[in-house]
């Protein structure tokens, strides 16, 4: 257990709301399951299994259809970074501008205190069905498993661990996660 | 400690690894990753993970770290990799457990992906397979080691 530190109350909300869902965070992928996207995904992992590109191959390994790797749950739950009608997110020309929103940025409560990184730390994941072509991924639930302030070598924050699971247009669950994240405030760079 | 990305087996897809074939304590084949600026663009590009740590060294350092480093999509799918080399296109992956990333996997590192077989059992007719994974970063863990379980067909099934 890491030694008391004042900033650390400002995590006492979250704390007392372990075991809170708070939901409203379905994420619904922005385009349906294709070729293109698995055959980017697979392509710096220089993994070359044929039931993602071919459909002969899929079918003779048992699979419905070309299937997706199971690491592209969570690229396939994205939703898009913008679309017709959304206003702008690219407003700033400075080197390092961040977007006005992005779709990987975890939601964090309104209870959290006010945080300026993150990074995951961990998942634990179990495939319950396939995902394969045509299909489409959404991202549902979120709910709160732990929270642990702590001082890293990064910055002050906290550790989370979330639950959530995807589901396929059928209403089908096929994956559940738990994912872990740190949330900080970097040190100051000397 | 320096990995040889050479040493990376090239699969034969046409032959289907067979679960009574599978031995407590068979080691997978390492899957050596060298993780270049280039290759991190394209995993960036591929994941559509755009959080900037993982493409702007500067934004990297403003946020306390070294450098640019490997998204967890990416290495996620790095194991996926090693075991579906393992099972082969019949496999399925049912669980990765423990999946904990202990250290930034840095731009200009070359990681391994390394794993072992820890169980075996017939489930409700069903091959399953426990494998302990982790991913090596200069010849310490940087990833895991976590628990997987996969399927694999039956001498009778293949």
């Amino acid at each position: 257990m890491a030694e008391h530190e004042a900033w650390m109350d400002d995590w006492q909300a979250m704390i007392d709301a372990v075991g809170t869902e708070f939901g409203g965070n379905v994420m619904a992928g922005a385009d349906d399951v294709d070729k293109s996207a698995i055959r980017r995904f697979q392509e710096p992992l220089e993994a070359g299994c044929p039931i993602h590109t071919d459909r002969d191959a899929a079918l003779a390994a048992g699979f419905s259809d070309i299937v997706a790797p199971v690491a592209s749950f969570m690229m396939f739950q994205l939703p898009p970074m913008w679309k017709e009608g959304d206003a702008p997110i690219f407003t700033d020309g400075a080197r390092n501008a961040e977007p006005a929103r992005s779709a990987v940025k975890p939601n964090m409560p309104s209870i959290a205190p006010p945080t300026t990184a993150y990074f995951a730390t961990d998942i634990d994941f179990e495939f319950l069905d396939d995902l394969v072509l045509g299909d489409h991924l959404t991202r549902r639930g979120n709910r709160l498993i732990s929270c642990e302030p702590k001082r890293t070598a990064v910055g002050i924050g906290a550790f989370t661990k979330w639950e959530a699971e995807y589901v396929n247009q059928r209403g089908e669950v096929i994956g559940k996660i738990r994912t872990g994240l740190y949330h900080y405030n970097p040190h100051e760079v000397a | 400690m320096t990995y040889d990305v050479t040493k990376n087996v090239k699969v034969d897809w046409s032959i289907q690894p067979i679960f009574e074939d599978v031995v407590v304590g068979q080691e997978l084949n390492d899957v050596i990753i060298p993780i270049s600026v280039y290759r991190l663009i394209c995993a960036v590009a591929a994941t559509r993970d755009f959080n900037a740590i993982h493409h702007n060294t500067e934004v990297a350092r403003a946020n306390g770290v070294d450098d640019m480093y490997a998204m967890t999509t990416f290495l996620l799918g790095t194991w996926e990799r090693a075991l579906r080399e393992f099972i082969g296109a019949k496999g399925r992956i049912n669980k990765i457990e423990g999946f904990r990333m202990r250290s930034f996997n840095l731009v200009g590192s070359t990681v391994a992906v390394r794993g072992r077989v820890i169980e075996t059992r017939v489930e409700d007719g069903v091959g399953r397979v426990d494998i302990e994974m982790w991913t090596e970063n200069d010849g310490k863990p940087s990833i895991g080691p976590g628990r997987c379980t996969v399927t694999m067909p039956l001498r009778s099934e293949a």
